[in-house]
């Protein structure tokens, strides 16, 4: 471990504080603006027309009744788009509009703009779509059967990759015990508590501004002047306060405000669309439903030999994201474990479906849920303590994780492990809940995880921040960055790291919401890099406007740069504490002196690297890590679970708040305590069943346990202040850990998620136990 | 909301705009959710609602949270041209102890039967199935009288009154009349109200001393969810045995269903383990449950047993 080292430097005032959001005012007493709060003088409303087949050719789409209600502005269709009839993500395979095919319930395939809502509403219902339904594909299985009909490329793959490292084969050769299973995982919808929702503002000289909820401002720039040929030097995208994304916002609002775009652009007039809760749910992108056979081999003593996986994602009807989804998934499957031989193949393979793209935890909750079974089958398999079993395979510094990489520093692997052991009170109740007689049993278990943070190898090209910053004469300052706050206190930690590192008050630094005019393409909003990346670039900036203060404020106290100390809206000499200035005396004196006072920031990720062959390189730059130790109880006559206590130990390098760090981690687990136990998505022949929030059912306040939650902080030297990512670890051992301490409690185990009651019933049942 | 009479003229033309304050919702109607509606009428006297009821039924939904019918109206499954308010009546909005029964008026919330302290000793099958509806917010604004007006299979309260051998007083322009609960129900959304009626009370009898009984609600996680199954029972118990016993179950048939067969089983026995068993199998040959995204028929079958097996005979069997 690093030893603690008080400098000057490090002694800390802001970071590592629990400040209080700088967002949480306004949006608790409901003055904050969302996008359904805006309006502009003449503004028309959107409307969608959506595909009513999984599969079907269009004939014909008759507008013409539509165009004629009283109050419709304009009805489009695919060749009325003014740019390109596709959404840029990773490939070009989506048309903003279906021209002469659909490919799942929902495809867009005509737009409405209105005078109201009402109307948009009723023209929809005017526009005579005429289709010829063709046979649908509907599970990954069918798609991959040579009987199947061609929905994408040549064999309805949307991507593949390998992993190999070692010789499996002799690996498993050298096992004492081999596990094989299969496992099945569902969908996810986000259910952010805001729906998709965009405003696009014709401008003078042929410009737009688009204001939305939406977590990638630059991706939506791009698609915004791809569909509409503004140039993208004249669309300016504006983020408005926004209510949840986690990854249901990274790609989606790209179409979502194509549509918009387009609609403004044609009618020359500003255009609300707001999704409905069903249409988002019917339409927008969810978590992949997985197929994974995992088959391990250990030794007696623990020490895996051997993993091989097959992992299998269904993609839906495009490729929108699933080709980095499965990426992530591939690179993750074998866990944090070493392990000398390795093989895993993965494929993305289309289906007459809703695309499926990023949800938290970006195609790793899948294969945790296999890795943390098998590993809690391999324990009861050679008699030895899932904790222990765990211990002996954990990752540290100088290991070798599944692509060859070797870990130089910050891996707080083990010490997640053992604190979370400690806090949950794990080998007594591991025994004592062993021993319930009854209808409701008592269960334990564990999960355990690592993160590559921010975009890894595959995003390289992207993987890039930059800031602007301003101080005022006042000694106030400005941050301007283009990561975006979704709920996740993102700005709060943008504000205290530049505090920190300016040495002003925490009260006196504004962050700015995103806007692609003002601040360089800085990447997305995803992959847990909304610290990391952009408090890099937020520093740099800082250092820079620092080092000019510095330089007057030296002459102003008599001494050189390097004894100056600014902290807390003073700057003193470190020899003569007390004796200093006002931060902001020193910025009024360098702007009389027509110093500066701005500044660009910038950060390039560090050194990343992947070979397709092999699976083998450095993927990303540093993992978090993190384990989650969860409590529960099962009737088991009616197969109902209820948690009763997680204990999550997160190793995300320097917390710099803990309690947004906190909050991250508690809306982690009760996000994936949904997972677990009763989010189901179902879906038949393509027709989603439930696409509501009366049937789709995410936790409430009710369903939450009690949370523990507790921070290694392993510093990660390239990092600011030393912090990595939490934003997905927290979601990811939660539902792992529920179903490993649901069989505990009962003694059998589920294989696929989620675990609802009526299917931990039929498995109680099944098993022939407690009959 | 502002006063609007402008939309209203047809009801001026009717003669009804004296009687009544009528609102309009004119920024909802400009959103398009609320395609039809006129009016939204809101009445001080039960007299003034019979009134407008007998002269415009059929175009008039009557409301009293609205939990349930809003959404209906959002989702275009019902198209009121007028709403009809039934949150100003507050001789609908009490609780009356009398000689022998209780009575609810139908626009009480569940707020007020789960705070209820005569309800308490007298009825708290009722309370316990309170507590399990929807979630804190939704008691303050959900009404008895609209829970069993909505008639949903899986209306929580239904299953309680059932037991608690409940009867709805039902009231017109012409008069009132007295139905058993289990009586009212005649299929999903269906009863036997006629368009000019609406429930004026519950009015629950008061169980003798030796009543016992209970109730279990089944779903997929702990608040705001609909019911996968529920299941109510209550005995009157008379030196060890089942004098009367009472079972009521929600979401396994298309209306609240009494399972009169599965009662005989214990009626005037002692509920040895055995007749329990036999009686809660008899109770899931009575049921129809279906599929849905909630559960399979199979497994609500199953659950019906278990529930009826589980219900709080279990508390007598531990007393001796
Ligand atoms: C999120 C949510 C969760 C819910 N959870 C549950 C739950 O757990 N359990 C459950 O049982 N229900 C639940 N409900 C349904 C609903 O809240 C209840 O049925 C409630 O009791 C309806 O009462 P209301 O006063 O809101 O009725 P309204 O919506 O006003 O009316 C419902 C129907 O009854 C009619 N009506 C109302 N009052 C009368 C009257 N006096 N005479 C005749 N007809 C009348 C109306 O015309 C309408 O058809 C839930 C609803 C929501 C929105």
């Amino acid at each position: 471990m690093e030893k603690e080292i008080v400098t000057l430097k490090e002694k800390l005032n802001v970071v590592g504080k629990p400040k209080r959001r700088v967002d949480a005012k306004e949006k608790v007493i409901g003055k904050a603006l969302y996008v359904d709060d805006l309006r502009f003088p003449g503004m028309l409303y959107g409307k969608v027309k959506r595909s009513i087949y999984p599969r079907a050719r269009i004939r014909v789409i008759d507008t013409s009744k539509a165009k004629a209600l009283k109050g419709v502005v304009a009805v489009l269709t695919a060749k009325d788009i003014p740019g390109k009839n596709m959404v840029p993500i990773i490939v070009e395979d989506m048309p903003l509009l279906a021209e002469r095919e659909v490919r799942y319930i929902g495809e867009a395939l005509a737009l409405v703009a209105a005078s109201s809502k009402r109307t948009a509403e009723e023209a929809l219902k005017l526009i005579k779509v005429d289709y010829e339904p063709l046979t649908p594909v509907t599970s990954p299985i069918d798609a991959l059967k040579n009987t199947s009909p061609k929905i994408y490329g040549e064999n309805n793959i949307v991507i593949s990759y390998k992993l190999r490292k070692g010789d499996v084969e002799s690996g498993f050769r050298e096992a004492d015990v081999i596990i094989e299973r299969e496992y099945r995982t569902g969908y996810q919808e986000h259910v952010y508590l805001e729906p998709q929702g965009i405003i696009a503002v014709p401008g003078p000289n042929g410009s737009m501004v688009i204001y939305g909820s939406l977590q990638c401002p630059h991706y939506v720039q791009k698609a915004v002047s791809y569909v509409t040929g503004i140039g993208m030097n004249k669309v300016r995208v504006v983020q408005v306060e926004t209510g949840g994304g986690f990854g249901g916002k990274e790609d989606v609002p790209s179409w979502v405000a194509g549509y918009t775009a387009v609609l403004a652009y044609r009618t020359n007039k500003p255009v609300k669309l707001i999704y409905d809760r069903e249409e988002d749910i019917l339409s927008t992108s969810k978590r992949h439903p997985a197929i994974i056979k995992y088959r391990t081999g250990a030794k007696k003593t623990g020490e895996l030999t051997a993993v091989e996986v097959k992992y299998i994602l269904d993609a839906g009807a495009y490729a929108t994201l699933s080709i980095p989804v499965l990426w992530r998934g591939t690179v993750h499957a074998v866990g944090p474990y070493k392990c000398p031989n390795i093989k895993v193949d993965s494929l993305a393979v289309a289906t007459n479906k809703v695309p499926c793209g990023a949800f938290r935890g970006f195609g790793t909750p899948q294969v945790i849920f296999a890795h943390e079974s098998q590993m809690d089958l391999l324990a009861e398999e050679i008699g030895m303590d899932p904790i222990d079993l765990r211990l002996k395979n954990a990752l540290e510094e100088g290991d070798q994780t599944a692509t060859g990489q070797v870990l130089r520093e910050s891996v707080g692997l083990k010490e997640t492990i053992r604190r979370a052991a400690e806090l949950s009170n794990w080998h007594r109740k591991r025994r004592e809940y062993s021993l319930l007689k009854g209808v409701k049993r008592r269960g334990i278990g564990i999960s355990t995880v690592f993160y590559g943070v921010s975009l890894g190898a595959a995003g390289k090209h992207l993987d890039k921040a930059a800031s602007l910053v301003h101080v005022f004469p006042d000694g106030s300052v400005v941050v301007f960055q283009s990561l975006t706050e979704i709920g996740q206190g993102q700005r709060t930690v943008i504000a205290q790291i530049a505090s920190e590192s300016l040495g002003v008050k925490f009260e006196d630094v504004y962050v700015q919401q995103a806007d692609t005019s003002i601040v360089p393409d800085s990447g997305p909003t995803v992959a847990s890099r909304g610290t990391l990346m952009p408090g890099m670039a937020v520093i740099d900036a800082c250092k820079r406007i620092k080092k000019r203060l510095a330089a007057v404020a030296a002459e102003m106290l008599n001494t050189t740069p390097e004894n100056l100390v600014f902290e807390n809206g003073e700057v003193y000499n470190v020899y003569k504490p007390g004796k200093g200035m006002l931060f902001k005396e020193v910025v009024k004196e360098a702007y009389n002196r027509r110093v500066n006072l701005g500044a660009e920031g910038w950060f390039e990720a560090p050194f990343t690297s992947f070979n397709p062959e092999t699976g083998q390189g450095e993927p990303y730059f540093v993992y978090s890590y993190a384990t989650h130790i969860a409590e529960v109880e099962v009737d088991v006559e009616t197969g109902k679970v209820d948690v009763l206590k997680v204990t999550a130990v997160h190793d995300s390098g320097k917390i710099i708040n803990p309690a947004t760090a906190s909050g991250q981690v508690e809306g982690g687990i009760l996000q994936g305590l949904g997972y677990a136990l009763m989010e189901e998505l179902q879906e038949k022949d393509g027709y989603i069943l439930n696409p509501n929030l009366t049937d789709y059912l995410i936790p409430t306040s009710m369903d939450a346990p009690e949370i523990e939650v507790s921070f290694v902080e392993a510093r990660y030297s390239k990092g600011p202040f030393g912090a990595k990512g939490i934003g997905e670890p927290s979601i990811m051992p939660t539902a792992a850990a529920i179903l490993n301490a649901v069989s505990h409690a009962i003694g059998v185990r589920v294989f696929s998620l989620p675990a609802t009651p009526e299917k931990i019933y039929w498995t109680i049942k099944g098993s022939g136990r407690y009959t | 909301m502002s006063l609007f009479f402008q939309k209203s003229e047809s009801l001026k033309e009717q003669g009804f705009i004296d009687f009544f304050i009528i609102l309009s919702i004119s920024e909802v109607i400009d959103q398009g959710s609320v395609l039809d509606l006129q009016a939204f009428i809101h009445p001080f006297s039960l007299d003034d609602v019979l009134e407008f009821l007998e002269r415009g039924a059929s175009i008039s939904n009557v409301m009293a949270g609205g939990t349930d019918l809003f959404l209906q109206v959002k989702q275009g499954l019902v198209k009121p041209k007028y709403l009809v308010s039934l949150a100003g009546l507050k001789e609908l909005k009490k609780i009356d102890l009398e000689v022998g029964f209780i009575k609810i008026g139908s626009v009480v919330a569940f707020q007020e039967i789960i705070d209820s302290e005569d309800l308490k000793y007298k009825a708290y099958i009722l309370q316990g199935a309170s507590r399990k509806m929807g979630f804190p917010q939704l008691h303050h604004v959900a009404t008895i009288g609209g829970n069993l007006g909505n008639a949903s299979p899986a209306a929580d309260s239904a299953p309680p009154l059932i037991v608690l051998r409940a009867k709805i007083r039902v009231v017109s322009k012409n008069g009132e009349r007295v139905i058993p609960v289990e009586s009212f129900f005649l299929g999903i959304k269906k009863t036997v109200l006629k368009a000019n009626e609406i429930i004026k009370e519950v009015v629950i009898p008061l169980p003798g001393e030796n009543f016992t009984g209970g109730f279990v609600k089944l779903g997929k996680r702990n608040a705001h969810v609909l019911s996968t199954i529920s299941v109510a029972v209550g005995i009157q118990f008379s030196d060890g045995i089942v004098k009367d016993i009472r079972i009521g179950m929600g979401f396994v048939a298309p209306i609240p269903l009494r399972t009169l067969k599965a009662e005989n089983v214990l009626r005037g026995k002692k509920p040895a383990e055995g007749l329990v068993i036999k009686c809660a199998k008899v109770a899931a040959s009575e049921t129809a449950p279906i599929s849905d995204q909630r559960a399979s028929t199979g497994y609500r079958w199953e659950m019906v047993f278990v529930l009826t097996r589980m219900n709080d005979f279990k508390d007598h069997f531990q007393g001796g």
